[in-house]
């Protein structure tokens, strides 16, 4: 009788699950049931996919289509009779001079043959579609680039006249931080502080410059601004 | 006899319920999944085309490589919640904080001509993500003969 039982038992459970399956899917909500359909998932990923391309395209017709104006900072890394290359914060970039092109320097004109490697220049045109027209470049023998920075978070450990040394949190080492008469301090609030308001054990964020001896190649980092995480009073 | 009968059709019954619940929830997450991660990925493309992405910082404001005619501008984007953001605009750090929503937005000085903006978010842990800018200051017609 016992194995009557299992054997009764044993026959729903297969029964419920192969036969009622599908009519519980359906019993789901609409939405639902379109989101388990595997053809209504792929035809849904497909409009989506549709609607992004069609916003890509007409995003980037209307930008190529467009004349706007562009202008970029780069150093002469190589010059032609009809093109200078620059290289910029992103990549090197060849353009083409024209007529149109008026290239100045120190507030006068001057010729392609007065440029010199490694001058820093200031280029302004017109991009259209995927051509670039220069109409200004402003040379200057000054370097433009920024200088390399630094920007880190930290425990002070220590704090004198000319430096401090701070735990930076990413590499949990210490850091030897220069400080000068131009290093600005401030609290959380960005209210003004005396240098002389830190104290050890602070958390700081600092920003500033790198500078590399071109001997050595030691690092040396000066502190711009030493924000503090706290109120100080 | 017949009691015990109905018992185990009863409990077969339910069991295979539950079973069947089983199959059709963990069949509908997977779907469901599936499709949450294809928006994301899409809405990810989306926003890229309009704006810079770096790690974890988006800028919105000023626009790569643009020419403007005043001295200052406004940069805005969105980073982590309330992580610290560094501005250096060109050798100058201004440090701000993203709101609780990430976003962040700081009026900057520029200088005539050459200006390269550097946006750093750092988070809780010392990770820093950088978005660079070039922005030139010039208040004359480009087409302009002056000299």
């Amino acid at each position: 009788m016992k194995k009557k039982c299992i054997f009764l038992l044993l026959l729903s459970l297969f029964l419920l699950v192969a036969v009622f399956n599908p009519p519980v899917s359906a019993q789901e909500d609409t939405q639902e049931e379109e989101l388990a359909d595997p053809a209504t998932t792929e035809a849904l990923r497909d409009r989506i996919e549709k609607a992004v391309e069609e916003k890509k395209l007409n995003n980037s017709d209307s930008q190529a289509n467009a004349k706007t104006k562009r202008g970029f900072v780069g150093q002469v890394e190589r010059v032609s009779s009809e093109a200078i290359t620059f290289s910029t914060i992103r990549s090197n970039l060849i353009v083409s001079i024209g007529e149109q092109t008026q290239l100045i320097l120190a507030n006068r004109n001057i010729k392609i043959e007065d440029i010199s490697i490694e001058d820093s220049a200031v280029v302004m045109g017109y991009q259209e579609k995927d051509t670039f027209s220069p109409l200004k470049i402003i040379f200057s023998q000054r370097d433009l680039k920024p200088k390399p920075v630094f920007v880190l978070i930290g425990s002070l450990v220590s704090i004198d006249t000319n430096q401090f040394t701070v735990l930076c949190r990413k590499e949990s080492r210490e850091h030897q931080i220069s400080i000068n008469n131009q290093t600005k301090y401030e609290d959380i609030t960005g209210e003004t502080i005396a240098q002389n308001q830190l104290f050890e054990d602070i958390q700081i964020i600092v920003a500033g410059l790198t500078e590399v001896d071109d001997t050595s190649q030691e690092q040396t980092k000066t502190a711009s601004i030493v924000k503090v995480l706290v109120q100080v009073d | 006899m017949k009691k015990e009968f109905l018992l185990a059709i009863i409990v077969g019954l339910v069991m295979g319920l539950f079973i069947t619940y089983g199959i059709y929830y963990s069949q509908k997450s997977e779907e469901q999944t599936q499709i949450t991660t294809t928006i994301e990925e899409l809405e990810k493309n989306e926003s890229s085309t309009e704006s810079e992405v770096n790690g974890l910082v988006t800028i919105y404001n000023p626009i790569d490589e643009s020419i403007i005619e005043d001295n200052s501008t406004t940069v805005t984007g969105k980073t982590i919640a309330e992580a610290f953001v560094i501005i250096f605009v060109n050798d100058d750090p201004i440090i701000t904080q993203a709101d609780e929503t990430g976003n962040f937005s700081k009026e900057v000085n520029l200088n005539d001509l050459a200006n390269i903006i550097r946006v750093h978010a750092i988070d809780e842990d010392g990770q820093d993500y950088v978005v660079e800018r070039t922005v030139v200051v010039y208040d004359q017609e480009l087409t302009e003969e002056e000299v």
